[in-house]
């Protein structure tokens, strides 16, 4: 009975070890989905591109909900060049994007040093994206 | 004996009318057209609109960068104002194909669909502009629009959701025959080219004229083909174009190649970069 019972806990903390690191980052973020209308390479910050999205549906914590009750807004977020999540899928424009931010990450300034401009945002996207296929 | 030349009479007569008047007794053939009741009056609806929404979005947020790009005056970009009424109406996210033949199962999912039957999704075909519509379709609740693909003719098609929330922007579908060759992108040389570069896509199943390529930052249209395994085409993406023109080349944006046309489109992208 006891090593049944030990055997039960350890599967149990064993399987929360092995859960915890992807599913308690994701629970920690706030969430975003919307229809990406502009990719713009920041170029003066390599690696991150700024996406502008309309309908865009955005969380402010992790507490949510996704859909603001105020309804549909629009707005940027800076975004990994790489896809962290589905390596087929790129952001990219007139895609459909779906994931977490780290809000007041991700500076983006596009331009050529040292005419750089800033691009406002709301975060940057990670570390989970999905994107939808090419429409 | 009297209804025996009564009966002989209409015989003769009938003989003769025949042969005088044949379309009179011709059997009557009726075409039918297969697509009629999916057919659309060439102009009675504008399957773009929203795409050229989008695309006045897009461009002004080009001009708004390049503009301070150029003046070196705004250290930051102010999007410019957005439609709301393109958030709030019907968009489509995405097809479970994108080139069938005839028969195949479409599943559209969407956003902002009409809970009833109310919702109607059109194909304007790219090569002659004729316009189809697939009526009547009540969503899934998880708003998904199926239907079976009617036999509209092969080739290539701007397909769009209409509801009475307006039309929505449109995906690309392509009717495919039997015989329609694979397309597939083998190679994309250089790997990396220099804004405005020559980029050579080899493959096969290319069309002599109408192929669409596209890139993660654009599309470029009617490229042609002449060989069916080599398409040319130049990379300007607008939104790179000051940069472009105030870097060295040190920088490298890494890009995507797609190619679709008559024949179908690529299954999988090949990547290269663009140097600024």
């Amino acid at each position: 009975m006891k090593k049944s019972l030990l055997f039960f806990v350890s599967l149990l903390v064993g399987g929360i070890g092995l859960l915890t690191p992807l599913s308690l980052l994701a629970s920690a973020l706030p969430f975003f989905g919307g229809f990406d209308v502009v990719n713009i390479p920041c170029t003066c910050a390599p690696a991150l591109s700024w996406d502008f999205f309309i309908a865009l549906h955005y969380s402010v914590s992790s507490a949510g909900p996704i859909i603001p009750t105020t309804g549909y807004t629009a707005g940027a977020f800076a975004a990994p060049v790489t896809p962290v999540l589905f390596s087929n899928y790129y952001i990219r424009p007139e895609t459909w994007v779906l994931g977490t931010y780290t809000q007041g990450a991700g500076v983006c300034l596009i331009g050529v040093e040292p005419y750089c401009v800033y691009m406002p945002n709301y975060g940057l996207i990670t570390p989970e994206t999905g994107v939808s296929p090419t429409i | 004996m009297h209804k025996g030349i009564f009966l002989a009479a209409a015989v003769l007569a009938s003989s003769f009318w025949g042969q005088f008047w044949p379309w009179a007794s011709a059997p009557v053939v009726v075409s039918v057209d297969p697509l009629a009741a999916y057919r659309v009056a060439t102009g009675s609806v504008d399957v773009y609109s929203t795409d050229r929404k989008i695309v006045g979005i897009q461009n002004s947020i080009y001009t708004s960068i390049n503009t301070a790009l150029v003046y070196r005056q705004a250290p930051q970009i102010h999007p410019p104002a957005y439609a709301q009424t393109l958030g709030n109406g019907v968009l489509v996210k995405s097809l479970s194909v994108q080139s069938g033949l005839p028969g195949v199962n479409v599943n559209v999912v969407a956003l902002n669909l009409q809970t009833s039957s109310a919702n109607s999704v059109y194909f304007e075909a790219s090569s002659t502009g004729q316009v189809f519509v697939v009526k009547n379709l009540k969503p899934s609740a998880g708003g998904i629009l199926s239907f079976t693909l009617p036999s509209f003719p092969v080739g290539r098609y701007d397909v769009a959701i209409s509801n009475s929330s307006g039309m929505s922007n449109t995906a690309f579908f392509v009717v495919r025959a039997p015989t329609s060759p694979k397309v597939t992108v083998i190679s994309v040389l250089p790997a990396k080219v220099r804004w405005g570069g020559t980029l050579v896509i080899s493959g096969s199943g290319f069309t002599a004229t109408g192929n669409e390529v596209i890139t993660a930052f654009d599309t470029i249209f009617n490229v042609p083909s002449p060989d069916g395994r080599t398409l040319v085409v130049h990379i300007t993406p607008e939104q790179m174009r000051v940069a472009a023109s105030m870097g060295s080349g040190a920088i490298s944006i890494p890009d995507t190649i797609e190619v679709v046309n008559n024949n179908g489109y690529t299954p999988a992208a090949k990547n290269f970069s663009v140097s600024i």
